[in-house]
């Protein structure tokens, strides 16, 4: 056996002890179960946990009790599974008591008769009285025996609590179920959402500021060579250190583009309203921009997307729309944020897997929200895009 | 020497060649993409008028990832005796691991850091190392690759000193320069290298012992 198993053993004997003393408590917690069973409920998936079973407790760690019992309460997870886990709990309870305390008992003063029958007492167990010296040393073996099969009894009884733990679970309940999909499907999003930007970065980094870079390199090298050579003359050195600085400005200006686009600063100092102003400002195209409400209330991950969605649809515009004027409609609320952005160019976009649209469509997704596109070929384009002011996680 | 020369950036391109032209190099081509570059020196070396280098860039459309050195490694497979340079943007020994160890002539390869074309006078004598058949890896690849902690295979058999001497004779140094630069007599470098190449297997009457011992290097960093 190994070490790690035979520490698991040992905690499930302790905690049914444990059990067992806390048998009076689990008692009264029946009275009182549609506050205690959640308690109880979660106590017991941690000590599933601590035994190494397969069980998970479900308590974020971020809420108080009094926060997850509330919640717990108004689900119904609470008939189905904590009150459940609560009632085999109390009655495991009072079946390790029993075991713990006879079996226990039993073991230690068999082991001890011998001690016992020095001191001149007979020592009783059960329907066994010692009447003689030599009967008190067989019962030490018959001790270990019974002790043994106590603990054995116990881890037994601590097993058959992972058993109801898990009957009780199964199925869960579908509102829990619903929830974990769509937290799962956020979080894939999430998990694209941010490869894509990473990948966007790396890009931008790499043909912008970098390859400016090198240029400058490239240049000054020149000017080395040419500053050394006898034969050059100071025109061709005076021009190939102008270039070397214009190009290095250059780099710079790339690398401010790239710092921006990772994320403005007027987006976190100002608001969204006020950064969405800056970049309608900022664009070529000419933009009217509407926005009503107060951006206050948004969190910061939703305002970030829906800068970059606004963003993204102007630059589409700019590149793609042959449109001559974008109309920006921003409305905050206090629950919601809706942008829509709108040209009367040709139409006919899509949002191809792998395009700025979808990796954007990707980001309103994890923070709750989302995006579409109408483009009929023609018909000008049409990017809207919704979230809640805070992701609903 | 008539040089064929693809990378995607205008501004790239104008640099490297006027560094090369300004140094009786000639740009024959120059290409934008990989598939280009493809076709430009299959035609080239078609029509009996092969070019004494490519100089390629990693990152280029098509598909912009890897491409340029897809391209230098099909060019050495077909076209064996065409000496190869690569400028890239990536410290990876992935990318030159692949490069040395695919088909084609053992040498005339290099691997640079792009910006590496600022030290003209590095940058040109790599130029003509790897036109005579040699391998130069860029120091910082390199100094990335190098594992001093455990050598592997082969190198387990070699000083951390020989260790040494072969890294920068991947960075394609000659005997000389290694001297000058662990402070060494050019008769210790000599030994060190003989050993290498004894070490690693490599009879005196091998050709190109050199490009071996730096291949076998890369192989087992």
């Amino acid at each position: 056996m190994t070490g790690m198993a035979q520490i698991r053993i040992a905690r499930r004997v302790l905690t049914e002890c444990i059990a067992a003393i806390a048998f009076p408590i689990l008692l009264i917690s029946l009275l009182v179960f549609p506050v205690a069973s959640p308690v109880v409920a979660e106590t017991d998936r941690s000590r599933g946990r601590w035994c190494g079973a397969e069980t998970m407790p479900l308590k974020p760690s971020d809420n108080s009790w009094a926060q997850w019992v509330s919640l717990r309460l108004r689900s119904r997870s609470l008939w189905r599974t904590d009150l459940p886990v609560l009632v085999t709990a109390a009655l495991l309870s009072a079946l390790s008591l029993l075991v713990a305390f006879f079996g226990f008992i039993g073991a230690a003063v068999l082991v001890f008769s011998p001690v016992f029958w020095l001191l001149g007492i007979a020592a009783q167990v059960g329907p066994f009285t010692p009447d003689s010296v030599g009967q008190t040393f067989l019962a030490v073996p018959a001790g270990v025996i019974l002790g043994s099969v106590t603990t054995a009894v116990l881890t037994g009884t601590s097993f058959l609590r992972d058993l109801f733990q898990r009957a009780f679970s199964r199925g869960g309940d579908p509102d829990l179920l619903a929830k974990l999909e769509e937290l799962r499907t956020s979080r894939a999003s999430l998990t694209a959402a941010f490869e894509f930007e990473r990948q966007r970065i790396e890009r931008d980094l790499h043909d912008g500021a970098q390859q400016e870079l090198v240029a400058v390199v490239m240049r000054l090298g020149m000017l080395e060579a040419a500053a050394t050579s006898a034969a050059t003359d100071r025109e061709r050195v005076v021009r190939l250190a102008r270039e070397a600085q214009a190009q290095a400005e250059r780099a710079l200006e790339r690398l401010r583009e790239t710092v921006r686009d990772i994320h403005p600063r007027e987006l976190s100092d100002l608001g969204l309203i006020a950064a969405v102003r800056e970049l309608a400002a900022r664009s070529p195209l000419r933009v009217e921009l509407t926005s009503t409400g107060d951006d206050s209330q948004l969190s910061s991950p939703t305002a970030t997307a829906v800068y970059f969605t606004v963003s993204e649809a102007l630059t589409n515009i700019a590149k793609h729309a042959h449109a001559g004027v974008a109309r920006v409609d921003l409305r905050c609320t206090t629950t919601d944020v809706h942008v829509r952005v709108r040209d009367d160019g040709v139409g006919g976009a899509r949002i191809d897997a792998g395009s700025g649209l979808a990796g954007l469509r990707e980001r309103m997704r994890s923070v709750g929200g989302n995006l579409d596109i109408l483009s009929p070929p023609g018909g000008g384009t049409q990017v809207s895009a919704s979230a809640p002011g805070q992701p609903p996680w | 020497m008539r040089i064929v020369l693809a990378d995607d950036s205008v501004l790239i391109r104008a640099g490297i060649r006027e560094i090369l032209t300004s140094h009786d190099h000639d740009v024959i081509r120059e290409c934008e993409d990989a598939d280009e570059l493809v076709a430009v020196v299959d035609e080239l070396v078609r029509s009996g008028d092969a070019p004494d280098m490519v100089i390629t860039d990693v990152r280029m459309p098509p598909k912009n990832t890897d491409d340029g050195l897809r391209a230098a490694i099909d060019l050495r497979s077909r076209h064996r005796d065409l000496p190869v340079l690569v400028l890239s943007a990536y410290v990876t020994g992935p990318y030159v691991r692949e490069l040395l160890s695919g088909p084609g002539a053992d040498g005339a390869v290099g691997y640079l850091l792009k910006e590496k074309v600022g030290r003209v006078a590095d940058f040109l004598r790599a130029v003509e190392t790897v036109s005579a058949g040699g391998v130069v890896i860029d120091p910082e690849v390199v100094r990335h690759a190098t594992r001093a902690d455990s050598p592997q295979g082969p190198l387990a058999r070699l000083t951390a000193r020989e260790r040494e001497v072969l890294a920068h004779m991947a960075e394609g140094r000659s005997n000389a320069e290694i001297a000058t630069e662990l402070f060494l007599s050019g008769a210790a470098v000599s030994k060190h290298v003989a050993n290498v190449f004894v070490k690693l297997g490599m009879p005196p009457d091998e050709d190109n012992r050199r490009v071996k011992a730096i291949l076998t290097w890369f192989a087992y960093n």
